[in-house]
């Protein structure tokens, strides 16, 4: 009895885990793939702004440059364009393309790994090498989505006023490295967790 | 369960429990193995047996290791 009652709960937690990444999926599918593409073809409004990092430090009014709680200017900045063409669109659209196709690709592996659930059996090869597929995902969301956005910047103020006043800038993103360092390490025990499974498998 | 590799170890179970008219169930409650278990171990899909089921099984069936099984030779 309590192996049927912890079967239908595994089942119910599976099947919510399931609902949720599938709708994380479409939510990332509609606004981290679909619309920039749509931007980039016409029938809505492209994104026409970027934050950049400039040389220069930004200006705030006088008067909350002093007393005891201030405001100071940093090095962040936006380069806006008025009416971009469609290969500045495409610029403009690429690092959230990129971000977005990683992330609907992490998802979907996630909502198959979720799928394992429902035979109560996670430790399987094909789910360490998912895990694999989705380390280097996050860490190419680190490394290389921070230079797509460095590449498209120089490309889109190349040749322009704005360009002397920012400076190319490419900086890995700690965070999603690290991130990207521990699912590794998570596949790493699934593989482990697979071996002895298959160890025990056929056991009596 | 995926298809087994020959390991030529035989099983005999099924005629040690025809031979004390047991029956599976009843075997596997004495053992205190489930009944999939002992089916799996039943009709040669075991890849491997706990000395301690071994000797619950011939503690029930009156029986040593060697009566349960035998290696194939070829």
């Amino acid at each position: 009895m309590w192996g049927r009652c912890r079967s239908l709960q595994v089942g119910r937690g599976g099947r919510l885990l399931e609902t949720v990444l599938g709708l994380a999926l479409a939510l990332a599918g509609l606004f981290g793939v679909l619309l920039p593409l749509l931007g980039v073809t016409g029938p809505f409004d492209s994104t026409r702004a970027r934050d950049v990092t400039i040389e220069a430090v930004t200006r705030v009014p006088a008067a909350v440059s002093s007393g005891p709680v201030t405001l100071h200017g940093t090095h962040r900045a936006e380069i806006a364009l008025a009416h971009p063409d469609v290969q500045q669109r495409i610029l403009l659209a690429l690092p959230d393309l990129f971000y977005g196709a990683l992330l609907v690709l992490v998802l979907v592996l996630l909502l198959r790994m979720a799928r394992t659930l429902r035979r109560d059996d996670v430790f399987v090869p094909e789910n360490a090498r998912r895990l694999q597929v989705i380390a280097a995902a996050i860490v190419a969301m680190g490394v290389l989505g921070p230079a797509v956005d460095a590449v498209t910047t120089h490309l889109l103020i190349s040749g322009t006023a704005v360009s002397p006043a920012v400076p190319f800038a490419y900086t890995v993103s700690s965070a999603p490295l690290l991130l990207g360092l521990l699912v590794a390490a998570l596949a790493e025990v699934f593989r482990q967790g697979t071996r002895l499974r298959e160890d025990t498998e056929g056991l009596v | 369960m995926p298809p087994e590799e020959d390991h030529r170890i035989e099983v005999h179970l099924d005629r040690l429990l025809a031979e004390r008219g047991m029956t599976l169930a009843e075997l596997a409650a004495r053992v205190g193995v489930t009944v999939v278990n002992l089916s799996v171990l039943k009709n040669d899909r075991a890849k491997a047996i706990r000395f301690s089921t071994l000797a619950a099984i011939c503690r029930e069936l009156g029986c040593q290791p060697g009566d349960l099984l035998s290696y194939r030779d070829s």
